[in-house]
């Protein structure tokens, strides 16, 4: 046993897989969807993800980290370091999220965002806009999605 | 700086993207731990991201679940078994997901998959044997088509000779 490990520190701490899969491979799988038009490599990629998810809960346990995965984000964007990255130039070149309800500028911001997960700044650069004016589309694109899902 | 306007910046939607910068993200996790107000806004935030996902959902086809299991392969804590001066990688083999213990914490090693882990080296053998095979087999029709063709030339120089006497 490593100096300072406790007999519980070595349980090993694999992410559930099966109850993952359970509540988010619906979510995990329309996602992907959305970058690889291809069904079934869409579905070779969340296996791929879930395999991945559980070599990385044995590689934290090892290191004593906790899983690094707990909710739909996280696990959104652990996929996307395993995803390839899907080029949107035109707000229409990404499947919207609520297209009835977002303006082109929202959805185009959002989706960048939700995508490819791309910095404030980065995102500034690419749609020659203000940091600021990024932070506020965001804004308002979660705005209008709340309000169109409701609770 | 007023928590309200802080939230209301547009920062913490960029943090659930995971598109804010390292000292944005730094100051935000600062004031989570110190607002609730802020914990609780990027909570709901989080939930909004789940809903979204939730409508854009597809059912993967079925056995994908078990596919992943077979990708997956297992691993297991054997730490039970191995003596304590072992490096901790070694205290885990493959295992089984799909039988786990009431508690959750122990995974069974029994494997109750019909498919088997091993080698890759194992090819190479494999291969070795599949091309052997198939030569031994080449020689093999060939010596009895040969014995057979033999037999028949004896069986008629034999008659042959009948003949002659």
């Amino acid at each position: 046993m490593l100096k300072g490990q406790t007999e519980a520190d070595m349980i090993l701490k694999v992410p559930d897989i099966r109850l993952l899969y359970n509540k988010y491979s619906g979510m995990l799988l329309g996602f992907i969807s959305q970058i690889i038009d291809d069904r079934s490599q869409a579905e070779q990629q969340m296996i791929n993800i879930f395999k991945e998810l559980a070599k990385n809960g044995l590689k934290n346990n090892l290191t004593t980290q906790s899983s690094v995965v707990t909710s739909w984000n996280e696990l959104r964007k652990f996929a996307l370091t395993y995803l390839p990255v899907k080029t949107i130039t035109q707000p229409s070149m990404a499947k919207p999220v609520t297209k009835q309800h977002l303006t082109d500028q929202e959805q185009q911001v959002f989706n960048i965002a939700y995508y490819q997960k791309q910095s404030v700044s980065a995102i500034a650069l690419q749609l020659k806009q203000t940091e600021d004016s990024i932070r506020e589309t965001l804004k308002k694109a979660f705005a209008v999605m709340k309000q169109n899902y409701g609770n | 700086m007023e928590i309200k306007n802080y939230i209301a910046s547009g920062v913490l939607e960029a943090y659930v993207m995971g598109s804010a910068s390292e000292t944005e993200t730094a100051e935000l996790l600062k004031l989570k731990a110190k607002y609730p107000e802020v914990a609780d806004a990027l909570f709901e935030l989080e939930m909004d991201l789940e809903r979204i996902a939730q409508q854009m959902s597809i059912n993967p086809p079925p056995g994908t679940l078990e596919k992943i299991e077979d990708a997956i392969g297992g691993l297991v804590k054997v730490e039970d078994r191995m003596p304590d001066d072992r490096p901790p990688f070694e205290k885990y083999e493959y295992q089984n997901f799909n039988k786990r213990e009431a508690n959750n914490q122990f995974i069974e090693v029994e494997s109750s998959s019909s498919h088997m882990r091993i080698h890759k080296a194992w090819r190479w053998v494999f291969a070795a044997v599949f091309v052997l095979g198939k030569i031994f087999l080449g020689f093999a029709i060939y010596y009895y088509l040969e014995n057979r063709q033999a037999l028949k030339t004896i069986e008629k120089l034999e008659k042959q000779q009948e003949v002659i006497r």
